[in-house]
């Protein structure tokens, strides 16, 4: 569905001639209604779709691990933690609940387990021998998109970058996000406004 | 509100209109969000607010997707697929929940049998419903909050620190409102040995609890150490209830109430002490 939103002034580098809808979003992940099967294959043994969820799911996950200022290292580390984890809970995981939310409850839970290992070892570690990675994408292909919006991600604080990452990147509704991040969809509603008023300030700044 | 250049930057209930609508979009998954429409009179916001419009297809625009290095992916498929056995999914947060309060009932109830019920014949009818109610109500909100806490991606209805403190309010008011206000005599004798005796039921209960929800740790933080302890303090305030004959508001929030403020302490201490022994050394 396109709606007509043509700008009445010049358009900037976020008003594309083409007018954006939610496709963006929902060509994002065209094999989500596949994950609960998937899953219930992966519960009872079958190799073949670790491979295939590893796949569809490791993009989105390395994205996310790697989208609040982590070195491409930590990144990694971050990434093989999770899939661990997801693996030895894999019974937690309910069909045919949305998979998406409990995917990202996890890897949450282990991005926020790295950040209190990295920050007791910046406690303890004073001098380093050499400076740390720049963070970056995983692979070594540009990005100039992700590049714009890890920008425009890292103007919000932390609980709001959460939330935006997860709406905007991933697909998922509110009451996913609310899931994933074990949260309220009215907690989750009121991050996301918070944000869109700092986003608003950002991309005004820009303008100018 | 400051713009980036410095210039004052208004919300306007229109923006906020704009945000409202968004919710809308948003409260749908990703392919049903291709048939929501925006209202006219926020399209109309949209053409004439800039910042509006901005925003609304920043949000919109997709992000490139990140792929990780081929070999890390199959590095990793390979190690899940070395331990991959078949597993029976977990039960249901309701039947989670479900289980929790029938510990909570079963442990609670020969205790009561067995240690007497001196406390019962001490409390009039109002006493009697309304601290039941509170002990019922907070062992079926920390049994959900439990539920919840182990299953990832379940919807929390009330946030499990929410619980934690609706159960201590609910004590709290419901003591000091019912229960008379008395002049303390041997506080500390007779409040050291109901306090004894409260934490020496929440011990063996709190291993039960401990048994259920040992297969849900994925996420496991001092909050699910928290609920743990409390629900197994509440265990041993609820027997004391019915079993000890001081029941005056004093005694009650200090000694019976303490059980449970012990309990949930000792829960955190236990699962940080756990989860650091744990932890992957650097």
């Amino acid at each position: 569905m396109l709606q007509v939103l043509a700008p009445q002034s010049e358009p900037s580098n976020h008003m594309r001639e083409e007018e954006p809808s939610w496709q963006a979003h929902a060509s994002a992940r065209p094999w989500e209604s596949e994950l609960p099967e998937l899953m219930i294959r992966y519960q009872q043994g079958d190799p073949e779709a670790v491979d295939e969820l590893v796949r569809k799911l490791s993009g989105m996950l390395i994205q996310f691990l790697g989208a609040f200022g982590l070195s491409r290292a930590d990144t990694e580390d971050l990434f093989q933690e999770c899939w661990i984890r997801i693996h030895s809970s894999r019974h937690t995981y309910r069909p045919p609940e949305p998979v998406l939310p409990w995917v990202f409850a996890i890897a949450r839970h282990t991005r926020l387990d790295g950040y209190r290992r990295r920050r007791r070892q910046e406690n303890r570690e004073v001098l380093v021998a050499s400076p740390p990675d720049l963070a970056g994408p995983v692979n070594d292909a540009p990005e100039p998109d992700l590049t714009e919006f890890r920008r425009m991600l890292e103007s919000l604080p932390e609980s709001q970058q959460e939330v935006i990452f997860m709406l905007k990147v991933t697909g998922m509704s509110l009451e996913d996000v609310a899931r994933a991040t074990s949260s309220t969809v009215g907690a989750i509603k009121q991050k996301a406004h918070r944000a869109y008023e700092k986003l608003r300030l950002v991309l005004e700044g820009e303008r100018k | 509100m400051q713009s980036g250049a410095g210039m004052p930057v208004t919300m306007s209930d229109e923006c906020r209109q704009i945000d409202l609508e968004l919710d809308g979009a948003l409260s749908q998954n990703a392919s049903e969000r291709l048939t929501w429409k925006m209202s006219e009179p926020a399209l109309a916001h949209l053409r004439k607010c800039e910042r509006c419009r901005r925003l609304y297809h920043w949000l919109l625009d997709g992000v490139a997707p990140t792929h990780p290095a081929l070999e890390l992916v199959e590095a990793v498929g390979t190690r899940m697929k070395k331990s991959l056995a078949p597993v029976t999914p977990q039960s249901s947060p309701r039947v989670l929940a479900a289980h929790f309060l029938l510990v909570f009932l079963l442990f609670s109830a020969p205790m009561i049998g067995m240690m007497g019920t001196a406390g019962l014949h001490e409390m009039n009818l109002t006493q009697l419903v309304g601290i039941l109610t509170v002990l019922i109500c907070s062992a079926g909100l920390l049994s959900f909050s439990l539920a919840w806490q182990m299953s990832p991606g379940s919807l929390h209805r009330v946030p499990p620190r929410i619980a934690v403190i609706a159960l201590a309010t609910g004590f709290l008011v419901a003591t000091a409102v019912l229960f008379p206000w008395q002049e303390p005599q041997s506080f500390l004798e007779h409040g050291w040995s109901c306090l004894k005796a409260g934490l020496l039921m929440a011990a063996p209960s709190s291993l039960l609890f401990w048994v259920l929800v040992r297969r849900g740790l994925t996420l496991a933080s001092g909050m699910m150490g928290a609920s743990l302890g409390a629900i197994a303090g509440l265990v041993g305030a609820s027997v004391l209830q019915f079993t000890c004959n001081r029941q005056d508001a004093t005694h009650l929030l200090v000694w019976h109430g303490g059980v449970v403020i012990v309990s949930l302490v000792l829960g955190v201490a236990i699962s940080w002490g756990v989860k650091s022994l744990l932890r992957p050394r650097a």
